[in-house]
């Protein structure tokens, strides 16, 4: 399917399907890899959601860009489901890789209220939140910046760490970085793609740069797909870097493959998430807790 | 009368799930192979069957014949797919096999409670 299709708008019947699929669970994460572009050493995977092929789920940008047509639990749960897959199927990586998760600014309010369940996931994965990168994509209303920020600043006390999605002058949290220090600014395909021919583009890359600096921030170039993107962009010592020129996004079981990775030295995890609880009296809370 | 749950898992979970079922009011049966399935298909009528694809290979050959099997014999009983670790390849093949519900363990109670209905 060729992009302009994948970006036609939903239609209602679409939306009832996404709906019903993930309600029923069908979807999971496919990994991009992102390496440091000066070393050639892989540092991390990008979570991607997947659904199924042929259904409006295996296209989550169609969703992403209609959100108005899903409620906000929805989207939030969306949110939540998403970081939990790829939380529960990450921890098949070794623990030196980073995992970056997308999320919306607003969801990262719900994130604090559940904010036990999610340690309580990450300690049943092993998984350091030191090695999960939340991905900040910017769609939160303007009065609700503020909120969102000191939102962030509390999941950054958690141990995890802040990526901002789509970095540019135009971004709205952009003059606010300096108080939310992240730790990553990702800049999306449209300023790379080119980038060699661009004076333009080199101008604002070059900018960010600066930028990046001030904020003690480190750049990563999204959709890198030529040899000549990756030539200028390591002419201008951006250190990492993901696209389809460096690993186009697969299931973590191809990678660890690839990766010579040995599959049974992976730790087993329980069946059944709060065991202590279930194990002692279910207790109300739990019945209703998060499908993280 | 409580949901029959049957639990087709591996013998280090198997626990788990009955406990939690049986804490949600059910009756949950287990099975770890396909012997054990064929012997609780024949003398149960189980209103969920959840199966562990991580059972078996890679992307769960086995797991998806038991599918197969309980949606042959109770076209009616809703079939849960469980995994390990999620794979999009299996995502697709659980969705094309006619399963009701995919989901990575582990799983939480809530999840438990939307397969029970």
């Amino acid at each position: 399917m060729n992009a302009s299709v994948q970006m036609l708008p939903l239609n209602p019947q679409e939306i009832k399907q996404v709906n019903d699929l993930f309600y029923r669970g069908f979807y999971s994460m496919a990994f991009q890899p992102i390496y440091n572009l000066n070393t050639k050493e892989l540092v991390g995977f990008e979570a991607l959601l997947r659904g199924p092929q042929g259904t409006p789920l295996n296209s989550p940008g169609r969703i992403f860009n209609q959100q108005n047509s899903f409620t906000d639990l929805f989207l939030h749960q969306l949110d939540l489901s998403c970081l939990g897959s790829a939380i529960r199927t990450g921890r098949l990586f070794p623990d030196r890789y980073l995992l970056f998760v997308n999320i919306h600014g607003v969801t990262i309010k719900v994130l604090l209220e559940k904010i036990k369940y999610l340690r309580l996931l990450l300690k049943e994965m092993q998984i350091s939140p030191r090695r999960v990168v939340l991905e900040v994509s910017e769609t939160t209303p303007q009065e609700l910046i503020i909120e969102a920020l000191e939102n962030i600043q509390s999941i950054k006390e958690e141990g995890l760490s802040i990526a901002i999605d789509d970095i540019s002058q135009d971004h709205p949290w952009f003059a606010m970085s300096q108080t939310l220090r992240p730790t990553f600014l990702k800049v999306d395909r449209a300023i790379i793609h080119g980038l060699q021919e661009s004076a333009r583009n080199q101008k604002i890359l070059s900018d960010l740069i600066i930028f990046a600096e001030q904020v003690s921030a480190q750049i990563i170039a999204e959709g890198i797909e030529t040899v000549e993107e990756m030539t200028a962009l390591q002419n201008m010592a951006i250190p990492f870097g993901q696209g389809f020129l460096l690993g186009h996004p697969k299931s973590a079981e191809v990678w660890l493959t690839e990766l010579n990775h040995d599959m049974t030295a992976i730790k087993a995890i329980p069946g059944v998430s709060g065991w202590d609880d279930v194990h002692q009296s279910l207790s109300e809370q739990n019945r209703r807790s998060p499908t993280f | 009368m409580g949901r029959r749950i049957l639990i087709i898992n591996d013998d280090r979970n198997v626990h788990h799930f009955q406990v939690l079922f049986s804490k949600l009011g059910c009756e949950a049966m287990a099975a770890s192979s396909s012997e054990g399935l064929g012997h609780a298909l024949a003398t149960s009528q189980p209103d969920v069957v959840m199966v562990d694809v991580s059972l078996s290979d890679i992307i769960g050959d086995r797991g998806f014949e038991i599918v197969r099997t309980v949606k042959q014999a109770h076209s009616n009983t809703t079939v849960v797919l469980m995994t390990d670790h999620g794979n999009p390849v299996l995502v697709d093949r659980a969705y094309a096999s006619g399963v009701d519900y995919y989901a990575e363990k582990p799983i939480t109670a809530e999840l438990a409670l939307r397969y029970i209905g």
